[in-house]
């Protein structure tokens, strides 16, 4: 690690759900107000499958993100970075399960209304 | 360096560190006296809050009351709540965290003790104007969270509003500076040897807390600005009828708004992180799942602040993330409460005075946890909101989760601020006065809120059977005014009559107990090495060999406030960290500001230039004491080792404060773009009837102008570190900014009229934005040359100008993402919107 990454990576997982966060209430915004929830793709409107697909994403590149940290946790004689990117892969992989929770009712809710 | 004996090893410190009294006391920077100052004038708004809250209670106690009539009373909730959450809660923690965080550490200051004096001054100006204006009866009086358009002109006419805005804005300079020096003092100035997971969980506490205030605090301080310009100047920011949005201010205020809950919980949650072990008699079980949770905390509490407006009309979809987010931020935060209650559980505790009031802490705040579930689903949310219901689910929330632990905290360190013990005769009754107090006024609003009582009325109507349930709470209510009054005049007794006594009276395994008590201006003789975790010390045995300067830095040198800087990572020592000795200036500093805002608020615009430049002067003149003529070679630290000054580094504090300033400042920056983009896709009055553009030329020219800076700026680094002279570099720098300013200076002038629509007043808010960043290159690239002409930069002593480096580059990026989001604005994009 380099001297200011520590405090990266702790904040790495929950950045990106913040960022997918960001993204997706932005994409929900413009969608309604340009009528892609009108525009019928097979079963899903336009939004909706937009929306999805930013959902898993986000879930998808925290685990790759989480997966890399845990790969990269030094053994415990280096006390102190053990730490960090233990915590931060442990936070990562927390934001995954969170991602999913947030953003579940791109599959059900009413996309505007 | 030799080790002079203990008592001239005091002596020589206390004559270095000390304070001046008399006038003198007016020229502090230090952290114990500071932290002090902070804590007792916080307690001093705490009381003046809570004497409005027995005024509300007052007029709410029966039917149709005529106590105080609307307009008072609208001025009295705004002002309680106003106090509460700006002048009381915020500063009562930085004043815990700038006392105590040193002494956690291990260091003998924070980064910027003239910063935080700075910081002081601008709290204790700001929340005076706000006191003054109560006085004359010109207080706020639309809400502490200041919705337009009720707190617009039209509605709100005279001058309480911008009372709000600007003595609010004032106070949250001292809150951000505190949150920049917060973070820096924690991953720099710690004890040798105290890596970040040997860190007292405290400090991780109030180093994610710091986090949170420098990114929440923008997007509030940036909204004040936008409605105190719509209020000024007519520019419709949150206009509906001119491609305006009420909402926008929503937004912005509730994004800074839900973190600030979790900034006033978790730094609490902090020191009962300390308590609880102590008490238990075990260490903290669970550390690292608990700075899991932290972190976990500090971001969920960024995604759920459209919790506040669930009622306002947002498609549902989007409701289902914020109510999901709201529901989710329970779960680390009962991670926190299942690890005290772990520590507690396989400890011996023992039930002292903290304790008793931890679990009040302990009972309340989970209710309010509870009920903060409750509201955050929304069909709840829907019957509830508005109601009382709210306001006992606040209640128990913030006097929960952090007056409680304050309290606790209170009788904790009290014997750390006055080196004597409690005889606990009044504490105990206090406590139960509160407790009991606070449950008959606050459960029974949730009883109220149910039966539909709206807040924020003066009266009701006897037809609607909520008397008793008020008067039991109005009562309920100066019984906890009593316990408050028992608490003050039993600390009083502590401090006059209390029992003295050695070291360490609890028993404590943390390093602050560790320093003498009360404690010393210089805090640790020598600085400690920290090998394990610094919960699992022993302050009794350590204390004595510090003060005889066994540790770093035992001894004094050249009359400097000497203190150490760490590796991050490694926790080794990186350099001696020279502290500015007391001055006058953050107080005149402090003053000039003061005499801004005054200017701003009697709308003297012309004469406000004064005291504006008198300010940037003063902040000219802090540099002047600040580094050497002379490169030095590595200075002696104790221990056989050296470390060259802090100016002599690559990354010193102050390289890292403008790191994180440039942080917060691109939260700013990114606010305000999404307020435009918003306001394009959302707000109603789009597209404007005329659109008003800014020629390409000049938008090229204020890009160009930022990064020929950016780059020359590189540039004079790379001369001065080959031993050039850096002024071709610099020279450039500053003809690029004035380029850029000139740009943006001609582009606002011809944009015409502002006031028309939405679209001309974002445009002109963009372009300003751009050229605030280049004026204050500008003063950088001025700063430099000062530095250079005296004398003070060589090839070793780069700091300054690769500190300045990190705002141009910064700079150059704000101005490019401002002038591509002032092009989107000029485009017709809302046209083809369906709703």
């Amino acid at each position: 690690m380099t001297r200011s990454s520590p405090l990266l990576t702790l904040a790495a997982g929950f950045t990106i759900w913040a960022s997918g966060f960001a993204v997706i209430y932005a994409v929900q915004g413009v969608g309604c107000a340009y009528g892609w929830d009108l525009i019928a793709l097979g079963p899903v409107s336009l939004l909706r499958l937009v929306l999805i697909l930013l959902t898993v994403a986000t879930a998808a590149i925290i685990y790759v993100v989480a997966r890399a940290l845990s790969g990269a946790i030094p053994g415990k004689e280096r006390e102190a970075s053990h730490f960090m990117l233990s915590v931060a892969a442990g936070a990562a992989l927390l934001a995954v399960p969170a991602t999913l929770f947030t953003f579940a009712g791109v599959f059900i809710a009413t996309a505007c209304s | 360096m030799s080790t002079p004996s203990p008592i001239r090893l005091h002596k020589e410190l206390s004559r270095i560190w000390d304070t001046a009294p008399g006038l003198g006391r007016l020229s502090a920077v230090n952290h114990t006296v500071l932290g002090k100052r902070f804590i007792i004038t916080a307690f001093v708004f705490f009381t003046i809050g809570g004497l409005l809250a027995m005024l509300i209670r007052a007029q709410l106690a029966t039917s149709k009351n005529a106590f105080v009539g609307p307009d008072i009373y609208n001025q009295i909730f705004t002002m309680h709540g106003t106090i509460m959450m700006f002048l009381f809660a915020i500063p009562m923690f930085e004043g815990f965290a700038i006392y105590l965080l040193p002494k956690m550490l291990g260091a003998r200051d924070m980064a910027f003790p003239r910063m935080a004096a700075y910081g002081y001054w601008c709290y204790l100006f700001g929340g005076s104007i706000l006191i003054a204006a109560l006085i004359l009866g010109v207080a706020p009086d639309g809400g502490w969270f200041m919705y337009t358009p009720l707190n617009s002109k039209p509605y709100s006419p005279g001058i309480n509003a911008d009372i709000w805005l600007l003595g609010i804005t004032f106070v949250e300079i001292s809150a951000l500076s505190a949150a920049i020096e917060i973070i820096v003092s924690i991953l720099k100035l710690r004890a040798p040897g105290m890596t970040l997971n040997h860190m007292p969980i405290m400090a991780w506490y109030l180093l994610i807390t710091a986090f949170m205030m420098l990114f929440g605090f923008p997007p509030l301080i940036l909204a004040s600005a936008l409605l105190e310009l719509e209020r000024a100047f007519g520019l419709p920011f949150f206009d509906p009828t001119r491609g305006g949005d009420s909402l926008l201010w929503q937004h912005l205020f509730w994004l800074f708004g839900h973190p600030e809950v979790y900034i006033i919980f978790l730094p609490a949650a902090g020191a009962i992180s300390m308590m609880v072990p102590t008490f238990a008699r075990h260490e903290l079980i669970g550390y690292r799942t608990v700075v899991l949770a932290i972190i976990a905390v500090a971001f969920l509490s960024f995604g759920l602040w459209v919790h506040h407006m669930f009622t306002v009309g947002i498609p549902h979809l989007a409701l289902t993330f914020f109510s999901a987010a709201s529901g989710l931020v329970a779960i680390p935060t009962a991670v926190q409460i299942f690890a005290w209650i772990a520590t507690i559980a396989n400890g011996r505790p023992k039930l002292d005075v903290p304790m008793l009031y931890l679990f009040g802490f302990f009972v309340i705040f989970i209710i309010g946890g509870l009920t903060g579930v409750m509201v955050a689903m929304v069909p709840f949310n829907l019957q509830a909101h508005d109601t009382h219901f709210v306001v006992a689910h606040l209640h128990y929330v913030l006097v929960g989760g952090f007056v409680f632990p304050m309290l606790a905290a209170a009788y904790y360190w009290l014997p750390h601020f006055t080196g004597k013990r409690s005889d606990h005769v009044l504490s105990r009754p206090a406590f139960w006065l509160i407790f009991v107090g606070f449950n008959l006024t606050f459960f029974l609003m949730h009883l109220t809120g149910l039966l539909g009582m709206p807040r924020r009325v003066s009266t009701y109507p006897l037809e609607a059977k909520w008397d008793w349930l008020n008067l039991l709470s109005s009562f309920g209510s100066f019984i906890m005014t009593i316990g408050f009054a028992l608490f003050v005049i039993d600390v009083f007794l502590q401090v006059r009559f209390g029992t003295r006594f050695r070291r360490d009276p609890w028993s404590a395994k943390t390093l602050e107990w560790a320093t003498p008590t009360p404690a010393t201006s210089y805090a640790f003789a020598s600085l400690p090495e920290i090998s394990d975790r610094a919960d699992r010390l022993e302050p009794a045995a350590l204390g004595p060999k510090l003060a005889g300067g066994e540790g770093y830095l035992g001894f004094t040198r050249n009359n400097w406030m000497e203190t150490l800087g760490v590796d991050m990572m490694t926790a080794r020592p990186t350099e001696v960290i020279v502290l500015p000795r007391p001055t006058f200036l953050p107080f005149w500093t402090g003053l000039a500001t003061g005499a801004f805002v005054l200017c701003l608020l009697f709308k003297l615009y012309w004469l406000s230039l004064v005291p504006f430049a008198i300010t940037i002067g003063l902040w000219f003149v802090w540099t002047l004491t600040t580094g050497s003529r002379t490169d030095s070679a590595p200075l002696d630290i104790g221990h056989r080792q050296s470390a060259p000054p802090h100016w002599q580094v690559e990354r010193p504090p102050s390289w890292w404060a403008m790191l994180f300033a440039i942080g917060g400042d691109a939260v700013m920056v990114t606010s305000l773009i999404f307020g435009s983009l918003f306001l394009i896709v959302v707000a109603p009055q789009w597209p404007p009837q005329t659109y008003v553009t800014v020629s390409p030329l000049l938008l090229s020219a204020m890009v160009a102008g930022a990064i020929i800076a950016a780059l020359s700026g590189r540039f004079a680094v790379k001369q001065l570190l080959s031993g050039t002279p850096p002024l071709a570099g610099l020279s450039v720098a500053g003809v690029g900014y004035l380029v850029a300013l000139t740009a943006a200076t001609i582009a606002i002038l011809n944009m015409g009229t502002l006031t028309a629509h939405a679209q001309a007043a974002m445009l002109f808010a963009l372009l300003a934005m751009a050229a605030l960043h280049a004026a204050i290159g500008l003063l950088l690239i001025a700063y430099g040359f000062l530095r250079h002409f005296s004398g003070k930069l060589s090839a070793l002593r780069s700091m300054d100008l690769r500190i300045g480096k990190l705002w141009h580059d910064a700079s150059a990026l704000v101005v490019l993402a401002c002038v591509v989001a002032a092009l989107v604005l000029q485009f017709d994009l809302s046209s083809a919107r369906l709703r």
